[in-house]
């Protein structure tokens, strides 16, 4: 076994550019594959070059190239990996598709951008098929998020847009279940009753909850990446019972960032597992 | 751990080119040393499925480290440009 010098070591760019964290969206449900798709357009170049096309990914960690010295381009994320099926899927969890970027660090006023990621995951997996949509589930980078730099007038950033849905036809109101696991970490539990006040405070109706339970690993649908991606396993939960304004990414999207800074507004600072699950209409 | 290799054809005449990729660690001395490469394959522009490379390495722990992970391309018949583009990330990963 090689020795190691005790004062060189792996470690971290003194400069490196800081980042969020590791966000990862897994879409469950049924797809349809379009007739005559060419399975060489797989989910990892569709969504880059999604992400590219909405000037969303970020180049700015790039070099090496002629074009050393240019400006790149800041964004929201850069790209690690994505695919249709995962090795560590559950077994008839009916995964349709997985996305996982580093996102970058987010601005004081503005939120974690789950909204635009997940419109890159769902544009991707709806260009190869016909997608029903079941559960979304993703890996929120909470510990990303500083609630003391939040200025005044966007404590919960994502409340400035909460319009955009209030023009959702009321006939859209879908009930859901929305799972918030910290792992191993019992945090969340003991902060249920104070999160579910917290969205009940706040002045939007996209959703509205109706009921809590404390939730383990056994409501959850089990994760496709490694515990040591984050602090799981997810043994520590609660499930949120509701109705979501619609049954769209982006109202899921919308939910998760103002779920991450509520949870952050309250001391949480760890990566939290966020499952939103189109439950069964009464009737 | 890993990184992907790919390449667009830009002004390139040719629509096959060599790729391999490899991951390199920061050290605290300033260096950055190299972790994996992947096999270097014939490939179309793209990076579609079957058109990238795929290098990989065991996490030892998760502690923050930065790495880099570099592209190399050689179009087949032309003329190779110098640049040896990377992209770089902070990854809760570390190697030994």
């Amino acid at each position: 076994m090689p020795e190691r010098s005790v004062t060189t070591q792996p470690g971290m760019v003194p400069a490196a550019s800081r980042t969020a964290g590791t966000m990862f969206a897994a879409l469950y449900g049924e797809l349809v594959p379009h007739a005559g798709h060419d399975p060489e357009h797989d989910a990892y170049q569709l969504f880059y070059q999604r992400s590219l096309a909405m000037g969303w990914l970020d180049d700015s960690s790039a070099g090496g190239g002629l074009e050393e010295g240019m400006v790149r381009a800041t964004g929201l994320w850069g790209m690690n990996d994505a695919g249709w099926s995962h090795p560590l899927a559950a077994p008839g969890s009916a995964l349709t598709s997985w996305f996982q970027v580093e996102a970058s660090a987010v601005a004081d006023d503005r939120p974690l951008p789950v909204q635009p990621f997940l419109r890159c995951a769902e544009d991707t997996t709806e260009r190869v098929g016909t997608l029903n949509l079941s559960t979304v589930q993703i890996l929120l980078p909470v510990q990303g998020l500083d609630p003391s730099s939040r200025p005044p007038y966007a404590a919960v950033p994502s409340m400035q847009t909460v319009d955009w849905f209030a023009a959702c036809d009321l006939r859209s109101r879908t009930p859901v279940e929305v799972g918030i696991n910290s792992g191993r970490d019992p945090s969340i539990p003991a902060l249920a009753k104070q999160l579910t006040g917290h969205l009940g405070d706040l002045d939007q109706d996209v959703f509205v909850c109706s009921s809590h339970d404390i939730a383990g690993q056994d409501a959850l649908v089990p994760p496709p990446f490694d515990d040591r991606l984050w602090n799981g396993p997810p043994r520590h939960g609660v499930v949120l019972r509701g109705q979501l304004a619609e049954w769209s990414c982006d109202a899921v999207g919308w939910l998760a960032e103002v779920v991450a800074d509520s949870v952050a507004q309250l001391g949480f600072r760890s990566p939290l597992l966020f499952t939103v699950t189109r439950a069964q209409s009464p009737g | 751990m890993s990184g992907h290799g790919w390449w667009n054809k830009g002004n390139c005449s040719n629509n096959r080119a060599n790729v391999y990729n490899c991951l390199y660690e920061w050290y605290t001395d300033n260096t950055w040393r190299q972790k994996a490469c992947s096999p270097t394959a014939e490939l179309r522009p793209g990076g579609g499925r079957g058109n990238r490379t795929t290098a990989r390495h065991a996490c030892a722990n998760t502690l923050p480290t930065s790495w880099r992970n570099h592209v190399d391309v050689d179009v087949i018949g032309e003329i190779d440009t110098s640049e040896w583009p990377y992209n770089q990330a902070n990854v809760a990963c570390r190697v030994y």
